[in-house]
């Protein structure tokens, strides 16, 4: 279960690398809030890296698409 | 530059790396500038590193078709933000290939979301008219910020033909968050002698003045001496809105300095200001004077202030800092 504490979810969201002394100083509810941040940019990053890798070969041109798919490892 | 703008600018510039409001990170400020700064190197990392093995299989995809197809497929299916991401681990022979072929709408949703030191060897190589027509499309969309960060990776020339679509307003304000200060003085050198007007004339009427004097600064030499003489030839009631501004924003530890390189003539028409009279600015001038041992510029603008002013300074001067008040100073009274 992932720690509620939220220096714990702001560590996490930096991929387990301690944030600078002055935002760890900040009050919790505001590094509670950056760490939401962080890891929700994180995470629309890897919907667009799934939607991106479905869809992308859709626009490939099909006489391409299997030397892509070959490269992909697909 | 105050703290406070210096920390708003810093995350302004994280906000963007998120994709959330600046207002969302209003409660970062109390951090100050540095960590801030240090937390977006942090969070870039992050969002970089911590997709590699995808980003790197998208990019060894691209390898394998042509830089058309590859333009095609980065606008209808990757988008801006992954693109951005790719420009840290593709090829910059490719990469070029493919933004020549994209539109500058495109490539400038991609710059706001990209890290340039990270794509420096691409940026370099992207032709001039394709950077020009991008800064243009950032320009009207405001991303100062993003314009800010490049301007470290282009070359004078790309410099100067980007100035000529850059309004005066939104130079004071890439100037105001640019990512390499030390290069705000070579940018400012590019600036036509004809424009440094149009400067001061943005800075009076959009409230620009903050960046303005941010920007002048760091400004040395001529162009230092030009810009001093510039905002000292303004209508009184210029003058008067960045004297007061000065004092609104707590500015006058940027102001100050530029009165040593002032000419005589702009010492004393800035001398003559109507604003300076008034209290509140007295007091700010001698804080900031004391606070920053900035006496040794105050003093060219002492000697031409009407008495009743002089007086008035040197006894905030006297109350403030004592005896700390150079010789020179206390003479004039």
């Amino acid at each position: 279960m992932p720690d509620p504490h939220p220096h714990a979810a702001l560590r996490e969201a930096l991929g387990g690398v301690e944030p600078p002394d002055g935002i760890r100083a900040l009050p919790e509810d505001v590094v509670a809030d950056l760490a939401d941040a962080i890891a929700g940019a994180r995470a629309h990053q890897r919907d667009e890296l799934r939607r991106a890798s479905d869809e992308s070969l859709g626009h490939v041109p099909r006489m391409l698409r299997g030397p892509v798919k070959k490269v992909l490892g697909l | 530059m105050s703290a406070s703008l210096e920390t708003r600018a810093e995350i302004v510039k994280l906000a963007r790396l998120l994709d959330v409001a600046p207002d969302r990170l209003a409660g970062l400020a109390p951090a100050g500038a540095d960590d801030v700064r240090a937390l977006r190197e942090q969070v870039t990392d992050v969002l970089y590193e911590g997709d590699a093995a995808s980003l790197h299989a998208i990019a060894a995809g691209a390898k394998v078709v042509p830089p058309q197809v590859s333009a095609t497929v980065a606008q209808r299916a990757i988008g801006p933000m992954l693109i951005a991401r790719l420009t840290g681990v593709v090829d910059a022979g490719r990469a070029v290939a493919v933004a020549e072929r994209l539109p500058p709408e495109f490539l400038a949703e991609v710059a706001v979301a990209m890290d340039p030191r990270r794509a420096a060897d691409i940026i370099v190589r992207i032709p001039d008219d394709k950077v020009v027509s991008v800064a243009e499309v950032l320009t009207i969309r405001r991303e100062h910020v993003a314009m800010g960060r490049f301007v470290g990776h282009l070359d004078d020339a790309t410099i100067r033909r980007c100035l000529g679509v850059i309004d005066d307003a939104s130079l004071l304000r890439c100037g105001f968050v640019l990512e390499e200060k030390h290069r705000l003085d070579a940018v400012l050198d590019l600036v036509p002698d004809e424009r440094l007007e149009g400067l001061i004339g943005a800075a009076h009427a959009e409230q620009l003045w903050p960046e303005a004097l941010h920007v002048f600064s760091h400004v040395g030499g001529r162009r230092r001496a030009q810009l001093a003489d510039a905002a000292a030839a303004q209508a009184p009631d210029r003058l008067d809105g960045l004297v007061r501004a000065a004092t609104r924003e707590r500015l006058w530890s940027d102001l100050l300095p530029l009165a040593p390189v002032m000419s005589e003539p702009g010492r004393v028409r800035f001398a003559a200001a109507p604003a300076l009279r008034e209290e509140a600015t007295v007091i700010a001038v001698v804080e900031a004077a004391h606070a920053a041992a900035l006496w040794d510029d105050l003093l060219p603008i002492a000697v031409h202030l009407p008495a009743d002013v002089r007086a008035a300074l040197l006894g905030v001067a006297a109350d403030v800092a004592g005896d700390a008040v150079p010789p020179a100073l206390r003479d004039l009274a």
